[in-house]
């Protein structure tokens, strides 16, 4: 008698039970991990595929580390010399570079290192230059071009990829993913974000846009597909000498930190190099400059600007797709 | 002995709904695990008093919360300490994407917030 | 019975469930979910509803408890113990007669009755909803700590060759 409850009750409600544990153990497989590269937190979240995918992709950001590190005197590109045959990682981020250089009058520049330095943000050795250092260093700065993936330079020239870095690697470690059956996957590689295909459950990522005044906080979410997002801000990395902060973006113009009246810029494009390189010169050419940038549209992408004054402007193709959070900021004004 | 030999129908009834009730608990177990964020919530007294994004962590630190010390870690949050005389939230041992400590004698709760509620990344 | 046999019997069940309480209270958590655990102490008061009356049992909880809150616990402790006990003494003396032929059920519905109960405390003091969460896990250990300390009773009624009416 017992036998038979047990075989027609107790057995079958097993089997169920076991049935859904296995059901939901099925759905597709999500592995992260977080690390520290470029002098930043990386972390990639990655559904479908498996570990190997993102060690992979880890392996490649670090190569990229090493070979892209202005601050390292031995690293491929310290190490570059004018007639020098550049390798695919250093010749396609500085193509991008100088198409946005080209698109925005200069307004971003990778022969900034000698000012930076000045300023002492590889050393963290702050100080502030005077006004006749800075003009000397950005007279001396020198002058590059690609010639048939040969690099021909002056004498002093010393490249910093460091803009535009970041947007590259994650999209190296994007395409190692792919290639590792990842079908969608969020790569966080020190706020600068790339996106993979979409969620699992086919909704788009929610990616945030941090605070400038309070970078724990955000300003509001943006809801993207497939596309990188990368904001710069002043808040990112400065220093404050006798009641002045001083942040890390520098204007080719003014070897100074860039004064255009913008706490930080979020640029949303799916090239990932573009977009980080675009987020630095929009951040330096200030609202009006970069509205025309857009309009002209030589270069496509999206934009979120946020100003001394808590306005924020976004590009229409942003503006249906952001829910804002924060009160301390006005309502975003779409430009047209 | 005879009364453990012999299930009687009403006994049979009762296990097949107390087995049912197992059934929907780890159900909802399973469903409840899935449900998760990054963001650690504090609670004292039902007052919120931090809310953490455990995903931007770089370094570890410590919340003292009267009696208790809560360690906040990059990817986890736990109790470190309690006075309370149970210690049930300490060895209730690191939040990761889900789940909840709480501490019943100091009223303190910690709680992962939703993943619906959480962006999937920042920018900046 | 008479009286004094009586009042021997309740005071005696009141200090076997007190021992059992505070031997439980020493013994370490069963699992890292706050408020499981296997729950002797109720298993005299499901006994004495039936050696004794509900009028008896509810005596003999209220000195437990106390005194339990005394020995081995404090003020809090002793709301979330207080809150179940009454929680699962109100359904083990609603379903006593009715399911007297299978006693192991009345300690499984007072098991939930008991985390129930714990469980509102809770939320009331952590002024909280997020600790019915815990509700599956302490439904799942319910049933198991009950039907355990049930079957204990269940078996010890039948040896104390327990009928009723002899017990009145």
């Amino acid at each position: 008698m017992r036998c038979t409850v047990w075989k027609n009750k107790v057995l079958p409600f097993l089997c169920v039970c076991l049935l859904l544990l296995c059901c939901a153990c099925g759905r597709t497989e999500k592995n992260s991990a977080s690390f520290f590269a470029m002098d930043t937190i990386m972390q990639i979240t990655a559904y479908g595929g498996t570990d190997e995918a993102i060690a992979e992709a880890r392996e490649a950001i670090r190569e990229l580390d090493v070979l892209l590190d202005a601050t390292d005197a031995k690293s491929t590109l310290s190490l570059l010399k004018n007639g020098d045959l550049l390798p695919k990682t250093i010749r396609e981020p500085l193509q991008t570079a100088q198409m946005i250089a080209a698109a925005t009058d200069g307004a971003l520049d990778v022969t900034l290192y000698p000012l930076s330095d000045a300023w002492g943000f590889y050393t963290k050795n702050y100080r502030v230059p005077a006004q006749t250092e800075l003009q000397i260093l950005l007279k001396n700065r020198g002058k590059f071009s690609v010639r048939d993936g040969r690099l021909s330079c002056t004498d002093g020239t010393k490249l910093d990829l460091g803009c535009v870095a970041k947007g590259y690697a994650a999209m190296c470690a994007a395409e190692k993913l792919r290639q590792n059956g990842v079908q969608g996957a969020v790569l966080s590689l020190g706020g600068n974000v790339q996106t993979i295909g979409r969620k699992p459950d086919g909704s788009d990522w929610r990616v945030s846009v941090a605070d400038p005044l309070h970078p724990d906080g955000t300003v509001c979410d943006l809801f993207v597909g497939e596309t990188a997002v990368v904001t710069s801000g002043s808040y990112q990395r400065s220093f404050t000498e006798n009641g002045k902060t001083y942040h890390h973006i520098i204007d080719p113009a003014t070897g100074a930190p860039a004064e255009s009246g913008l706490l930080s810029v979020t640029v949303v494009c799916a090239d990932g190099t573009t977009a980080d390189g675009l987020s630095t010169a929009l951040f330096i050419m200030g609202m009006e400059r970069g509205t025309e940038l857009w309009k002209s549209g030589s270069i496509p992408f999206d934009a979120l600007w946020i100003t001394e004054d808590a306005d924020v402007y976004v590009t229409p193709g942003l503006a249906e797709r952001m829910e804002q959070s924060n009160e301390t900021y006005k309502k975003a004004i779409c430009i047209k | 002995m005879k009364h453990i030999k012999k299930l009687s129908a009403s006994n049979k009834r009762w296990i097949a709904v107390f087995a049912a009730v197992i059934v929907c608990c780890i159900l909802s177990i399973i469903l409840i695990k899935n449900i998760g964020g990054r963001t650690a919530v504090i609670y004292k007294d039902g007052r919120e008093i931090a809310r953490i994004d455990l995903s931007r962590l770089t370094e570890s630190y410590t919340i003292p919360l009267d009696g208790n010390v809560i360690l906040v870690e990059p990817g986890g949050i736990r109790m470190q300490s309690a006075d309370c005389p149970d210690q049930i939230c300490v060895h209730q041992g690191v939040l990761h994407d889900t789940g909840r400590i709480v501490c019943l004698p100091n009223r303190v709760l910690i709680e992962m917030q939703h993943t619906k509620d959480a962006p999937d990344a920042k920018a900046g | 019975m008479k009286k004094t046999k009586r009042i021997a019997l309740d005071a005696m069940l009141a200090a076997v469930a007190l021992l059992l309480f505070i031997v439980e209270a020493l013994l370490p958590p069963l699992t890292s979910i706050p408020g499981i655990k296997i729950g002797l102490a109720n298993a005299v008061t499901l006994a004495a509803v039936y050696l004794c009356g509900r009028r008896d049992a509810a005596a003999i909880l209220f000195v437990r408890v106390c005194l339990g809150a005394v020995f081995a616990g404090n003020p809090t402790t002793f709301l979330y113990s207080a809150s179940g006990a009454v929680l699962c003494l109100a359904v083990t003396c609603a379903v006593c007669r009715p399911l007297k032929k299978t006693v192991w059920v009345v300690s499984v519905l007072g098991a939930v009755a008991h985390n129930i109960g714990q469980l509102l405390t809770a939320s009331v003091l952590l002024q909280s909803a997020a600790v019915f969460w815990y509700l599956p896990y302490l439904l799942i250990a319910a049933v198991i700590s009950g039907t355990f300390t049930g079957l204990c009773v269940q078996f010890l009624l039948h040896r104390l060759q327990y009928r009723k009416g002899e017990s009145q």
